[in-house]
């Protein structure tokens, strides 16, 4: 078993590394659901049979290089906050932090790899990549499911696939999706057309941290909700066509809003960062909106030496456990909204203000 | 901002669209962990299972095919785990791995409503592709043998006969 302070201390890599789509999509995520067969899923499975589960898996782990090299912990080694760290990392899930002490997680060395057990499955095992970089995501998990095909009689039909817990995973047992960032969509109105059209095509969306339109950091996930019936390319395919529109639909409206309106975009990336330059106090919402605005104003070029992937990693330091833990105690409401103005403010003042030059100002007269 | 459900600050925000719908959550961090957990991925039991469970509660005889027998299916139960249909109207999940064959009547019509198709078109599993090739490997050996016999090659002949009853052993031992 590892500890969390050295897992703390590194971010995993995927969250460093900047990619050709990293302006509108931070990271790709496959996520398949796996069970040992004739054995109650975790939800209906006594705590023995439970237990039985992870030492299984523990065991076939062990001969398995990739994990073997990297971390795991055990669910009675952590408490709620460290917990909490693993889920605003999106190296488990917000139900996998909420089992107890049979569940646990494995990860390799960089955690582009994750592999929940005893969440509403026996295995979840998880592949992040950044940008939009789904096809290397699950090629990144084949060894993992040879191997594990190997080692453990996996739950599987010939007509249904793989078998899990929830109908709703049944066939590939995969959730591929990607982490979206709208902010211009959002600011032009268009963004409930752009994510109804993703709905209709019979994927699900979901904000992050994020309201609706102009509030919050604009961030949302697309992720297939049909598992039987396609294969896996198909569905990546299919996912990776509506995501590569999208991208075009958002690149597309910045540049609207940089010709048709400058002052409007001018002015908001302007007060972002001279808020975020000057706030003493700052609630999570305010944060997340600001920081949406600069993130967008770094990727159209108005901040140099600063890379989108900067504003994330702020982003994440800024979560509750995240702040919680850096500043080992209980935080209050009011504390909070302080220690974050003081984060933001120490990161943001260390970059130079914004550089407008590229926009040509329409003259007023 | 407030939780929605109690008054602590919300640290989770959800989106979620449906149809023409946006629907849109503050919650606390705790209420997010219990409505995570109430809400099965979509779409929820209810367009699911429910007309059926209602019509199976309302005790009425069901016919599922000309080989099964008229029973009442609230009382099945799975074989492996004891899991019932009221469980999964409970908890929204199945057992095992074995309640999918138990059940399969009452969930493969209802399939098509949450996927795009009603059988796997994805991976295969490994122990099926190995099952499925020592079948061609055995076919394939005894083919061969056929025409060893034929060619009254009767070393050949053992020898492959040998090799087949090794593979046989070995998709056995897989089964
Ligand atoms: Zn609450
Ligand atoms: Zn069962």
């Amino acid at each position: 078993m590892s500890t969390f302070t050295e897992f703390y201390k590194n971010y995993p890599e995927w969250m460093t590394l900047q990619e050709s789509d990293s302006d509108v999509v931070l990271t790709s995520r496959v996520r398949l659901a796996r069970n040992i067969e004739n054995t109650p899923f975790p939800g209906w499975a006594k705590k023995e049979v439970q237990l039985f589960v992870l030492k299984q898996v523990k065991e076939a782990l062990n001969l398995y290089q990739p994990i073997k090299e990297g971390q795991s912990f055990c669910f009675d080694q952590l408490d709620t906050i460290e917990k909490q760290v693993f889920v605003e990392r999106h190296l488990i899930s917000r139900e996998h932090a909420a089992k107890g002490a049979n569940a646990a997680v494995f990860l390799t060395p960089n955690c582009d790899l994750s592999l929940m057990v005893n969440e509403e499955d026996h295995l979840r095992l998880q592949s992040i990549q950044p940008g939009l970089n789904l096809d290397k995501a699950l090629d990144n998990l084949t060894a993992t499911q040879d191997h594990l095909e190997e080692a453990l009689s996996i739950a599987y039909h010939e007509k249904l696939g793989y078998l899990t817990a929830c109908p709703t995973n049944l066939g590939t047992g995969m959730r591929a999706s990607a982490m979206v960032h709208l902010p211009a969509l959002g600011i032009l109105n268009e963004l409930n057309q752009s994510l109804n059209a993703m709905n209709q095509l019979g994927l699900a969306v979901r904000g992050l941290y994020g309201e609706g339109t102009e509030s919050f950091a604009d961030l949302y996930q697309i992720s297939n909700q049909s598992t039987l019936g396609e294969g896996e390319q198909t569905i990546i395919e299919n996912l990776n066509r509506v995501l590569k529109d999208l991208i075009k639909q958002e690149r597309q409206a910045r540049l609207r809003l940089l010709e048709n309106d400058p002052y409007k975009l001018q002015d908001k990336v302007n007060r972002a960062y001279h808020i975020c330059c000057s706030a003493y106090l700052m609630t999570s919402n305010e944060a997340l909106s600001l920081l949406s605005i600069l993130k967008m104003g770094v990727s159209l070029g108005f901040f140099n030496e600063v890379e989108t992937s900067d504003i994330d990693l702020l982003l994440l330091n800024l979560q509750p456990a995240h702040l919680q833990i850096a500043l080992g105690s209980k935080l209050s409401v009011d504390e909070r909204d302080i220690i974050r103005a003081t984060k933001v403010r120490e990161r943001i003042q260390r970059i130079a203000k914004p550089d407008f030059s590229i926009i040509k100002l329409p003259s007023l007269n | 901002m407030n939780c929605d459900k109690c008054q602590q600050e919300a640290s989770v925000f959800f989106t979620e669209v449906s149809g023409d719908k946006v629907n849109k959550k503050s919650l606390c961090e705790s209420c997010a962990q219990e409505y995570q957990n109430n809400t099965p991925n979509l779409p929820p039991f209810d367009q699911l299972f429910g007309e059926v469970l209602e019509e199976l509660e309302s005790n009425e005889a069901f016919e599922y095919s000309e080989e099964e027998a008229v029973v009442s299916e609230t009382s099945v139960v799975c074989p492996e785990c004891d899991f019932t249909l009221q469980d999964y109207k409970a908890t929204g999940r199945f057992g095992c791995s074995t309640c999918y064959p138990t059940f399969k009547h009452i969930l493969l019509p209802k399939l098509t409503e949450i996927h795009k198709g009603s059988s796997h078109e994805g991976r295969v599993n490994h122990r099926v592709l190995d099952r499925v090739n020592h079948a061609e490997i055995i076919e394939e050996l005894t083919r061969e043998l056929e025409r060893a016999i034929e060619a009254e090659d009767y070393e050949r002949a053992g020898e492959l006969r040998d090799q087949i009853k090794e593979a046989s052993k070995q998709a056995s031992e897989q089964q």
